[in-house]
């Protein structure tokens, strides 16, 4: 699995911290960290909470073309 | 009565850290049992039974557990399929390593060669036995419980649909 690149993207451009993401979601900052670097798969509740709070789509986040993969 | 829900302090990844700490922890008393018991057999003592009863009651409750709750929700093994073959060999390992455990401390209680391996021949063919009839049910009750969810799942899935 691949570091989500995406993700870290968004939060920067939403001018977020990884803590600042983790309490809007309610998870732990070290959660955060590992979904964008890859270590760890949400559910997709948490994919869905993060997305809403980012302002994006699923697809914009969580999806990968083959050539990410 | 209300229901008094204590606030879980874990987020999903570290709950799912924890689960798979608890599983990797039920293992290292399961395995320490086993080799409890199997050294104590080696070593000996008149009061052998009294002393690994205490180990033995345990093992079995915690094997008790895990197999029922295996069965009940029809899971078998990661990698071994339930299989007659396999329940052979299974139980041959089974067999050998009680075979062996008992066949020295017979050699070591009686300083008889011939005796000892009529030890482990009878300790290792009874262990097996034993084994594969225990595994043959289970092997019957998962297919059974593997049979009833999947109908109830097609079940669901066709009042789903309506």
């Amino acid at each position: 699995m691949g570091k989500n690149l995406k993700l870290k993207s968004a939060r920067a451009g939403a001018d977020m911290t990884q803590k600042d993401l983790a309490d809007a979601v309610g998870v732990s900052r070290q959660t955060v960290n590992a979904i964008e670097k890859g270590e760890y798969n949400p559910t997709i509740n948490l994919c869905k909470a993060i997305c809403r709070v980012l302002g994006k789509t699923l697809n914009d986040l969580f999806w990968e073309d083959e050539n990410d993969a | 009565m209300r229901k008094r829900s204590v606030k879980n302090n874990l987020d999903e990844m570290q709950e799912q850290t924890l689960l798979k700490i608890e599983s990797r922890g039920m293992w290292i008393p399961f395995y320490g049992l086993v080799l409890s018991i199997v050294a104590q057999v080696l070593i000996g003592s008149e009061q052998m039974g009294n002393a690994i009863l205490g180990e033995s009651v345990l093992l079995l409750i915690l094997s008790l557990y895990v197999v029922i709750s295996c069965l009940r929700h029809g899971i078998w093994d990661r990698r071994l399929r339930p299989t007659p073959k396999t329940n052979t060999v299974v139980s041959a390992v089974a067999g050998a390593v009680v075979g062996i455990a008992m066949g020295i401390r017979s050699y070591f209680d009686y300083h008889a060669a011939v005796g000892s391996v009529g030890v482990f021949l009878f300790c290792a063919g009874f262990t097996f036995a034993l084994c594969f009839a225990a595994l043959s049910v289970c092997a019957k009750l998962y297919e059974k419980k593997q049979a009833q969810l999947e109908t109830e799942d097609s079940d669901t899935a066709e009042n789903g649909a309506k």
